[in-house]
């Protein structure tokens, strides 16, 4: 059960799994078969039916030919016969009275029916019967007559029944046979007194087989017999003879029969001879001599048009379907590869393929726009944030309080109070600004020295700051805000953390069209773990996720805007300092710059 | 001693800057302060500075208004625009005037006393155009008079402005000015102002459109003028005449 089951899946599968292109080749291979096979058969057939069309054709003429020519014999045969009544010595015969038949008498009779069938080959013998059993005879050697037979009235009746005409028969109807067996083939008729108008005897002319024979010579070449109606063979080649049926002998059309398992004779044909008791039968192979080439070369040209037209067929649909979804197929990938939604430029063939290449490329366009409008959406709103938080700082508010409580501790002699005020003032005016996302260096370090100018005052002398900038450097466009996030951290997890004075020491230098900018604190440091996962390393987060936050979206800031190349650095030893080196490039293309 | 204006609305920033700043130390001293473009305008004659801080954002006339007038009267003047960092971009878009320098705001001691520096030391070699010679005839002085008469509701009329269409130099007409009738240029042009101002009150206008109607659209300004020459404020004035 299961196996069956399986097998019926396998072919499902097979079957749904496999390409169009594959599919189609089986179904042409399919075709292409089935059509040779469908040629083939109805070539046979064809050649089949032809060859027999051709075969009987040929088998009429003989058959015919052949009837005839023995009908009109026997027809010649009848006209003499009928000379014979009107011979005198063969009326003198019939008429003498029966003392006065003696041998003179017989002998003229004799020679009377001899002059009148000198002429006539193939006949074998004459006998003339009187009504008294009399009889006179032409014939030379023995003869069985059969006189009880004779004196039958069933015998006489197919004499009797033509009335003075003809009936043909084969030895005088069974009645008249040579004693060396030879067929014989009898024309008998009743003699009539020409005056009383009554039959005064009976004639019976025995025609050799000769004549036979000789018809069946006619036919050269031919495989041709003549039978009796018991299939006695009587003249012509005996091994056709031997197909011989009775119902051949039944009636007088024409008989054709295909005969099996037979190489040389593929068909046996016969006719009774009219008004005779024999068959005339000939066997055809026409094989051998008679391939029908019109009907073989139509079939072959057919074919050949077929194979033709079938391949074209598979050249096309690879060609305008299977091969354009290759490529069809081939372009949709690239999207993939390229990592964003690109249209198909592949040129299609105008027709359904080129329908779905534009129904496709019209829903990236709309994908696109999409997205585009998702981005843009997602822009306005992130801008609108910027802006709510911007309004709620309100910077023209703080600047003027700033102003106006620095004024009053100036004029109440608090000098150190206005200078932290300034200092605060300073700070904020870089730190909330707007405008250009990227400032020189020079304007990030003051960013830094206030701050770091501010955190002194709150936590005293545990900070000391050094710069070691480079002069080549200060004008040196980085992107905004991104040391003061380092500084910071420095404070809260490096210097903070000891307990003790600590050291923020900046250092910027340029190589190789390179800025290097060194954040280097003597704080606690920072294990491995910490380094990989700020770095975007490792997969496990740390466990004090807050302490690093801000530092690690600077990083991805800094690296978002160097195109996500290797831009941060970070050196530590625990208990020792953290260094973090930010390496940015001065000649980024303005598009290699992402939006930060 | 380089005279200096501070041009802001805030009263602490203009008193901040003033008193943090040693002045002295550059040869330079706060000579005045005004709170609008239009009391800029208004004073800056008295005043005759050499430097002006001027902030940008200010009501009435703001601090780009004031510099297109005064760099066309006033071709001397160093101006200095004080600006919060989201005004920046801004002004130094719509200024393209030739202003010494733009200072973020809120200042820092060491930008300004920067700029100072560099200011004395280009001061310091400028010589002083010696005035033309021009005789101003006493018709001249008549129809002076009758111009300012005509003309007093443009708020940015001024002695340098007069000056320059009648083509005599300001200090000229300024002293020939009082000679002539007793007055200065500005009492003169003010009288003519709060005369009408007076009877506007009468008719009970509101301030705020009185003062844009006598040529001083700063309502502020206009109320301590209106005060300096009746001694009265605008509103008591007006509730007084119409009883």
């Amino acid at each position: 059960m299961g196996t069956g089951k399986r097998t019926k899946e396998d072919k499902k599968r097979f079957l749904s799994g496999t390409s169009l292109a594959v599919k189609v080749w089986y179904i042409i291979g399919g075709v292409f078969l089935l059509f040779t096979i469908m040629f083939s058969i109805s070539a046979l057939v064809l050649r089949e039916r032809s060859i027999r069309d051709y075969e009987i054709r040929e088998s009429e003429t003989i058959l015919n030919s052949m009837s005839g020519s023995i009908t009109a014999n026997i027809e010649n045969y009848k006209d003499i016969s009928r000379l014979v009544m009107l011979n005198k010595q063969v009326t003198a015969f019939l008429r003498a009275p029966a003392e006065e038949v003696g041998a003179g008498l017989k002998n003229d009779t004799i020679y009377g029916i001899n002059d009148i069938f000198m002429v006539s080959d193939y006949v074998d013998s004459v006998f003339i019967f009187r009504s008294d059993n009399h009889y006179v005879t032409t014939g030379k050697g023995l003869y069985h007559i059969d006189y009880d037979l004779m004196e039958d009235e069933t015998w006489h009746a197919h004499i009797k029944e033509r009335e003075g005409g003809a009936a043909i028969s084969l030895n005088g109807n069974g009645a008249v046979y040579r004693a060396n067996g030879n067929q014989l083939l009898t024309i008998g008729r009743d003699i009539y007194d020409i005056y009383l108008q009554k039959p005064v005897g009976l004639l019976l002319v025995n025609i050799s087989t000769g004549m036979l024979k000789s018809a069946t010579e006619s036919q050269k070449g031919s495989k041709v017999c003549i039978v009796s109606e018991d299939g006695t063979l009587l003249a012509g080649d005996k091994s056709v003879s031997e197909y011989f049926t009775s119902d051949m002998a039944i009636r007088y059309t024409m008989v054709h029969k295909s005969v099996r398992g037979n190489k040389n004779v593929r068909m046996i044909s016969s006719i009774r001879v009219p008004d005779t008791p024999i068959i005339v039968m000939c066997a055809s192979n026409a094989s051998a001599q008679s391939i029908p080439v019109e009907t073989t070369a139509v079939m072959l040209l057919l074919f050949v048009t077929f194979v033709v037209s079938i391949s074209f067929a598979a050249v096309f649909i690879s060609r305008n379907i299977t091969h354009p979804i290759y490529t069809l197929s081939a372009e949709m990938e690239k999207t993939k590869e390229a990592g964003w939604l690109k249209k198909i430029d592949a040129e299609m063939p105008r027709n359904e393929l080129s329908m779905l290449k534009e129904s496709y490329n019209s829903i990236i366009d709309y994908l696109n726009d999409l997205f585009t409008r998702l981005i843009d959406k997602e822009k306005s709103v992130q801008k609108a944030e910027m802006r709510v938080l911007h309004e709620q700082i309100k910077p023209h508010f703080l600047y003027n309080s700033l102003e106006t409580i620095s004024f009053m501790a100036l004029d109440a002699g608090a000098k150190d109070v206005h200078s932290a005020l300034e200092t605060l003032g300073s700070f904020y005016r870089n730190f909330l600004s707007k405008g250009n996302r990227e400032i020189p260096l020079s304007r990030e370090i003051s960013i830094i020295k206030d701050y770091l100018a501010l955190q002194k005052l709150r936590y005293g002398d545990i900070i000391n700051d050094e710069y070691d900038i480079s002069e080549d450097t200060l004008d040196i466009k980085i992107p905004k805000l991104i040391l003061q996030p380092l500084v910071e951290n420095s404070i809260y997890h490096g210097i903070r953390l000891t307990g003790e004075p600590g050291t923020i020491k900046i250092t910027s230098y340029l190589e190789d069209d390179d800025i290097h900018i060194i954040v280097r604190d003597t704080g606690v440091g920072m294990s491995q773990d910490t380094i990989d996962e700020l770095l975007g390393r490792s997969e496990t987060p740390v466990e004090d996720q807050n302490a690093s936050f801000g530092l690690k979206g600077t990083i991805e800031r800094i690296k978002y805007y160097c195109d996500y190349k290797d831009v941060v650095r970070i050196r530590s030893e625990i208990g020792e300092f953290t260094e973090i080196e930010l390496i940015i490039p001065t000649k980024l293309k303005e598009e290699e710059r992402g939006n930060v | 001693m380089y005279r200096v204006m501070l041009i802001d609305d805030e009263q602490s920033a203009r008193s901040l800057l003033k008193a943090s700043i040693n002045w002295e130390r550059y040869d330079m001293e706060v000579a005045g302060e005004a709170a609008s473009g239009i009391e800029a305008i208004n004073i800056i004659d008295e005043i005759v500075p050499d430097i002006a801080f001027v902030d940008i954002s200010m009501p009435f006339m703001n601090g780009i208004e004031f510099t297109e007038v005064a760099t066309k009267r006033y071709p001397g003047l160093k101006i200095i625009i004080m600006t919060a960092f989201d005004e920046f971009e801004y002004a130094r878009q719509c200024i393209r005037l030739p202003v010494f320098d733009y200072m973020l705001k809120p200042f820092v001691r060491a930008e300004v006393e920067e700029n100072l520096k560099k200011l004395k030391d280009i001061l310091d070699r400028t010589v002083k155009d010696t005035e033309p010679a021009v005789e101003i005839e006493p018709s001249s002085i008549g129809q002076i008079k009758r111009y300012i008469e005509d003309n007093y509701t443009d708020s940015k009329l001024n002695l340098t402005s007069v000056a320059q269409i009648f083509g005599f130099s300001a200090s000229y007409l300024s002293r020939k000015f009082k000679q002539d009738t007793g007055k200065n240029f500005v009492e003169y042009l003010t009288e003519c102002r709060m005369k009408r101002a007076m009877e506007l009150a009468a008719s009970n206008m509101k301030m705020f459109s009185a003062s844009t109607e006598v040529g001083i659209p700063d309502p502020n300004y206009f109320g301590r003028c209106f005060k300096k020459y009746t001694g009265q404020s605008y509103s008591d004035y007006a509730s007084s005449v119409s009883k």
